[in-house]
């Protein structure tokens, strides 16, 4: 080979790793990057709604959202509003994901089982997770409408109730509405992620374990939590992001309502920026909901992130 | 230790049967190995003998008692697996005291136990490791001292060293002799291998469609096979079938018609052939019972031309095309100078041949020749 297509070549060479990895990393760059610096930068500005005008304000954005300016209600200190739209968050997400998470389990172990009709099962059990969330929201709505919704219908002429129930105007049936529906739509996902991490237990370890003497919790514990643990952590890291920042159940539910009983950050964020036009305040509370999920992904990762190799 | 004994054992799948009317006799201390090709039923069998399995119909005794209903872990048996089956995220240590732990053995039994079986498999250094960070070798033998510490009354052994490259394997194989020969533990052993199988056994029992072929000693079974299946499976390269029509010569002995010439067939043989005058029969010679004849034309020998030589080292086989047009093996001496093309005359060595039946594969000689070798 002639020196100059050695050198060519090696000029390839040089060039393949930047020429692949290149276009990725400036993907990567465009919409995870840029737009998190954007919610920084935009955190600490003040837009004047009428003309635009951007002031910077330091951290006084996260101050009014957090800290209470005197006033009454305030806890240790910090704002009412910001504290019951926490526990709102930690009320919503931490009963869907934990309720959505045992039930999809539970019915992955089922489905693991060689049980009869398992493959249409398998199947049909996808169908809320592929409907549009607002259509799931929508439905949902109709089925816990005061008048003609099913859940109303069934439970009075069960007899179970005498008059039905306006489950939209009370903040704790509100929420249970929305955590149910919240369960029913993300329920198959966790149920999917974790029978793909069911099939990665290899067959012969729970011979094994049978041959060992380990009952049902000790083959579960030793046996296929072990081999679980990667897939719990996909399941539930995706389903709690999926849950701080759900948006569409609530707003097609309830839009934090009544009052603001049923409203969490993604709703509280979506108000403030787009319906009251503080783009500034909307961003704090972006980067609070970035924080909080960076936090729990690493208590996760720290829980469930060991390989069982 | 305990011995154990399958009767008319049988296990279908959905419309297969895996298993179909298997009975056997495992001696107390005794190493048996179950060896057939993939999907004769071996595997099948150890699961049913170790619980992983339930048996459609049949019994199973280990020691004087019936353990069809019991669980694998009360039926006082051990199990070492084709892939070690070592828990991925427990040191070896916790893997070895696993089993224990679950029938609430004292912990200073466990202890006891779990450094005496390191130090027979000489891992003591390995405890602290888990599986992923030993080599194939190493974790075969964690896999067998986590059996060891059971102190089971049977040990059950499916293929564990199918996943050990060659050397290892047969290094292995000695160690599990030896293993076997200071714990005296019943084994029942499974494995494709018919070299493993004729190492490891005091029993073998050769095994196929479900069924076993036959069981014996591994010298037995390899001198004396029962059928066509037995002596192809056993032995490599394996038996070369002849078949030809059984006549008498003018002088009235009884010889094979293989086409273009005739074999002579050993007088000791008349009694069992006498029936088949007429008829096709099957002979079977095993490639190291052929040499070259040197001496010019004599009884059975023939005449053939080398097609293809393979020098194996200890040995060299030659693929041989007889003027039948038939293609057979012969394994002679590795010194041989003949090549591909050559003309040579094989001689058939008369104590070692065998005739079989071509429509059921039964030997026609078996009984004759397992007398012969018990007279002798």
């Amino acid at each position: 080979m002639s020196t100059e297509k050695q050198s060519l070549r090696r000029k390839l060479d040089r060039l393949f790793v930047p020429l692949t990895v290149g276009p990725t990393m400036l993907w990567i760059a465009g919409i995870i990057v840029y737009p998190t610096l954007k919610l920084l930068w935009s955190s600490v500005f003040w837009t004047n709604p009428i003309d635009g005008q951007k002031e910077f304000v330091g951290l006084r954005n996260f101050e009014r959202l957090i800290f209470a300016e005197g006033g009454s209600g305030t806890v240790f200190g910090l704002a009412p509003d910001f504290v019951s739209i926490t526990w709102h968050t930690f009320v919503y997400v931490g009963l869907s994901v934990s309720i959505s998470f045992a039930l999809g389990l539970g019915i992955a172990l089922l489905l693991d089982k060689d049980l009869k009709g398992r493959g249409w099962f398998r199947t049909a059990v996808i169908v809320p997770w592929i409907l549009p969330y607002v259509m799931s929201g929508l439905m949902w709505r109709w089925m816990f409408n005061s008048e003609y919704g099913a859940i109303n219908g069934i439970l009075t002429q069960s007899g179970l109730l005498s008059s039905k129930i306006a489950f939209f105007s009370d903040g704790t049936l509100a929420m249970m509405a929305l955590v149910i529906a919240d369960i029913w739509v993300f329920t198959p996902f966790i149920i999917i992620i974790l029978l793909a991490g069911l099939q990665n237990v290899p067959e012969q370890l729970y011979d094994a374990a049978e041959v060992d003497g380990a009952g049902k919790v000790s083959r579960f514990v030793n046996v296929t939590y072990p081999f679980l643990k990667p897939s719990i952590l996909v399941a539930l890291t995706i389903r709690i992001i999926f849950d701080i920042r759900a948006l569409d159940l609530v707003w097609v539910m309830t839009q934090g309502g009544p009052g603001k009983s049923t409203e969490v950050w993604a709703s509280w964020l979506y108000r403030t920026a787009q319906v009251f036009n503080r783009p500034g305040e909307g961003a704090a509370l972006g980067v609070v909901l970035l924080a909080v999920t960076f936090l729990i992904v690493a208590v996760l990762y720290r829980v469930f992130g060991e390989s069982p190799y | 230790m305990a011995h154990v004994e399958l009767n008319d054992l049988v296990k279908e799948f959905d419309d297969v049967t895996a298993v179909d009317g298997i009975s056997l006799d495992i001696p107390d201390e005794s190493f048996t190995v179950f060896v057939g090709p993939s999907g004769c039923g071996k595997t099948t069998t150890l699961r049913l003998i170790a619980g992983l399995e339930r048996a459609t119909d049949g019994e199973i005794r280990i020691g004087d008692e019936v353990v069809n209903d019991r669980r694998a872990y009360e039926r006082d048996i051990a199990m070492v697996f084709q892939n070690y089956a070592l828990y991925p995220h427990k040191t070896v240590r916790e893997n070895m005291r696993f089993g224990l732990e679950q029938h609430d053995t004292p912990e200073d039994v466990i202890t006891e136990r779990v450094t005496e079986a390191a130090e027979l498999l000489q891992i003591q250094d390995l405890l602290e490791r888990k599986p992923s960070e030993l080599s194939g070798g190493q974790q075969q033998r964690v896999a067998l001292g986590r059996a060891i510490v059971r102190d089971p009354a049977v040990f059950l052994m499916d293929e564990p060293l199918s996943n050990l490259d060659a050397k290892l394997r047969v290094q292995m194989r000695a160690e599990l002799n030896k293993l076997h020969e200071e714990l005296s533990t019943t084994t029942v052993y499974v494995t494709h291998d018919q070299v493993e199988a004729m190492t490891l056994a005091d029993q073998i029992a050769v095994m196929d469609d479900g069924q076993i072929q036959q069981v014996g000693a591994p010298t037995h079974v390899y001198s004396n096979p029962r059928n066509m299946f037995v002596a192809g499976f056993l032995g490599s390269p394996s038996m070369n079938f002849i078949e030809g029509t059984l006549e008498r010569d003018s002088a009235g002995k009884l010889q094979l018609d293989i086409g273009t010439e005739t074999h002579d067939v050993p007088d000791e043989f008349d009694d069992e052939l006498e029936s088949y005058l007429g008829d096709e029969v099957v002979l079977g010679i095993r490639p190291e019972n052929i040499s070259l004849n040197q001496d010019g034309i004599a009884a059975n020998v023939h005449p053939a031309t080398v097609q293809v030589v393979e020098p194996q080292g200890e040995k060299t086989v030659l693929e041989v095309g007889l003027d039948t047009g038939q293609t057979i093996k012969a394994a002679v001496d590795p010194d041989t100078t003949v090549q591909m093309g050559d003309s040579v005359n094989l001689r058939f060595d008369r104590d070692s041949l065998q005739y079989f039946d071509p429509q059921t594969g039964e030997s026609l000689t078996y009984e004759s020749k397992s007398e012969q070798k018990l007279t002798a």
